[in-house]
């Protein structure tokens, strides 16, 4: 959905925004859509260069030249749920400003996907402004988005061992995927593989998963292609869940249906609840398929 | 690094919730666990909790419920002494990051096994969602976390004095806007700390607090709140309480003579 914004805006080119990355003790490397190597006591340090012209900015905003705006980053988690601000400075009331947004971020409060959001914003009301210009102060001029998943498949995906003689699953299964109900909730602590401590097969196949044998990985890619069934099976047996659903980002229903979107680009929701119901012999080869199972290593 | 807790599945959860339903507070207590064969640890992310700590973890809790009249019914009062002492006790002393803290299986093993006892003596007879892994805006233990997290001051010497502002019913009304408001500890600071200056009159404070947080939800579509500094943050608050609150009283005429404003 587009925002309307009850006030004058300029255009998006008074900002050119360089790329976003991340500081290590080697060097710096341009920040990935995921950091595998994320867990909460990582502290990211960022940083983004970027060209503003700050006079044309003010002027295309029915603002003052001495008007007070500022430059920002806002980061939100879907984990927590959390936001805050993570750097600022004032804006320069120059045309062709080179400005080093430059952080360092700690992990507590993140997990899920983090959203880097850079923006432009009014400080002050300020006289002598255009009768359309912005005067709430916080009022967004310019903003930016930038998405990043903070955790490699075991943290988004974590999964547990037990003896399914203790849970209410039959004994002899090798696992379960146990799924939430609430589609609105983080996807991370919603989704949890529970492995069965007595299915030696199975547990031998898991434990070895950095340096499989070739058995393992035929376990594996069973374990694999399953936990993709169940998870599109539970998205198309909620029927409140479509392509159009509006589900907060990071959440479980998100998931649901970027999975099925990846698992199945050329097929809509609609379409796959029908062939599962009428041909789910079918259905279940279309998973196979899309899941590789037992192909290559 | 973060402590991880021990998860209790959705299944397990709700079986053990129908079968505490049906006994009494020291029947509870005597079967309050450590560890249950249901519950499970997620593979990574931190360092698992252990025994003796969760052991520590109950008996600090059992101290406070004592002081608050447990295994008694106790006043409301004490009730709400209470619930602040474990809001404090739990965010210092679980370990816990709010990663973790949104993993709402936890909260389910703290209050089916770990304290189920004080549990269904905080909430008698409860709905599900006060002890299921359901909803963390209504847990017995989830949510009081949540409060001290949010409310939490990290640079003062005593950093939980926004938590008694809000009374539970007003604070929920925050919690659950989780997604908006409720997600910028700044904003809801800055809600805590203003709101004693506000004068609602004799419109009663959650019926003002709502209208703030509509009000300040509507502005949040075109305002970055996280981008103003402290003094400016508590002035658009401050402008959005008066006017929720001038609102509300000139539409409730028997609400009294009380001057607008705060």
């Amino acid at each position: 959905m587009t925002r309307v914004f009850p006030f004058l805006r300029p255009p998006g080119d008074v900002v050119t925004v360089g790329p976003w990355s991340r500081l290590t003790p080697d060097g710096g490397e341009p920040l990935p859509e995921t950091l595998t190597d994320w867990d909460y006591s990582t502290t990211l340090s960022l940083h983004r260069p970027l060209k503003v012209d700050g006079l044309r900015l003010r002027r295309l905003s029915g603002l003052p030249e001495d008007a007070a705006v500022d430059l920002s980053v806002q980061w939100l988690a879907t984990s927590s749920a959390l936001r805050g601000r993570a750097w600022h400075a004032e804006l320069p009331a120059d045309d062709g400003s080179d400005v080093t947004i430059d952080f360092s971020l700690p992990g507590d409060d993140l997990g899920g996907t983090l959203e880097l959001i850079t923006s432009i914003t009014l400080r002050r009301p300020t006289p002598g402004a255009s009768m359309a210009a912005a005067t709430r102060p916080g009022s967004v001029l310019w903003a930016d988005r930038q998405r990043v998943l903070l955790e490699g498949e075991n943290t988004l995906f974590p999964i547990a061992t037990a003896d399914f003689h203790d849970l209410p699953y039959p004994t002899g299964a090798g696992w379960y995927l146990h799924i939430e109900e609430d589609l609105e909730a983080a996807a991370l602590g919603s989704i949890l593989l529970v492995v069965n401590e007595r299915h030696e097969v199975v547990i031998r196949a898991v434990e070895a998963a950095s340096s499989p044998t070739e058995a393992d990985m035929r376990v594996l890619s069973a374990l694999r292609s399953d936990v993709l069934r169940v998870l599109v099976e539970r998205a198309l047996t909620s029927e409140d869940l479509t392509e159009e659903s509006d589900y907060p980002i990071g959440s479980l229903g998100a998931l649901l249906v970027t999975v099925v979107r990846n698992a199945f680009p050329a097929f809509s929701m609609e379409a796959l609840r029908r062939e599962r119901q009428a041909a789910p012999a079918l259905f279940s080869s279309r998973i196979q398929e899309t899941s590789q199972v037992m192909v290559g290593p | 690094m973060s402590v991880l807790y021990p998860r209790l599945l959705g299944d397990a959860a709700k079986r053990l919730h129908q079968e505490h339903l049906q006994s009494s507070i020291s029947a509870l207590s005597a079967r309050h666990a450590l560890r249950h064969p249901a519950a499970v640890f997620a593979a990574t992310g931190g360092r698992r909790i252990t025994q003796d700590e969760l052991q520590q973890l109950r008996d600090d809790v059992l101290e406070v419920a004592r002081r608050a009249g447990f295994p008694d019914e106790g006043r409301r009062q004490d009730r709400v002494s209470f619930d602040l002492e474990i809001a404090r006790l739990l965010h210092e002393r679980c370990g816990l990051v709010a990663g973790e803290a949104a993993v709402r299986p936890i909260w389910a093993f703290l209050a089916l096994v770990l304290l189920p006892d004080v549990s269904y003596w905080r909430y008698p007879r409860p709905p599900g969602d006060r002890v299921l892994g359901t909803d963390i805006t209504r847990h017995v233990w989830g949510r009081l976390w949540w409060r001290a997290h949010l409310l939490a001051l990290p640079r003062e010497y005593d950093r939980y004095q926004l938590l008694e502002t809000f009374g539970e019913a007003a604070f929920d009304q925050i919690f659950a806007r989780r997604r908006s408001i409720g997600g910028s500890r700044a904003l809801v600071r800055t809600i805590a700390e203003i709101w004693p200056a506000v004068d609602h009159g004799r419109v009663p404070e959650r019926e003002v607090l709502i209208d703030v947080l509509k009000r300040l939800s509507r502005w949040g579509a075109v305002v970055e709140f996280e981008s103003l500094d402290d003094d400016e943050l508590r002035r658009q608050v401050l402008d959005a309480a008066i006017e929720s609150a001038a609102r509300l009283r000139a539409q409730a005429p028997d609400a009294g003579p009380r001057h607008a404003g705060v």
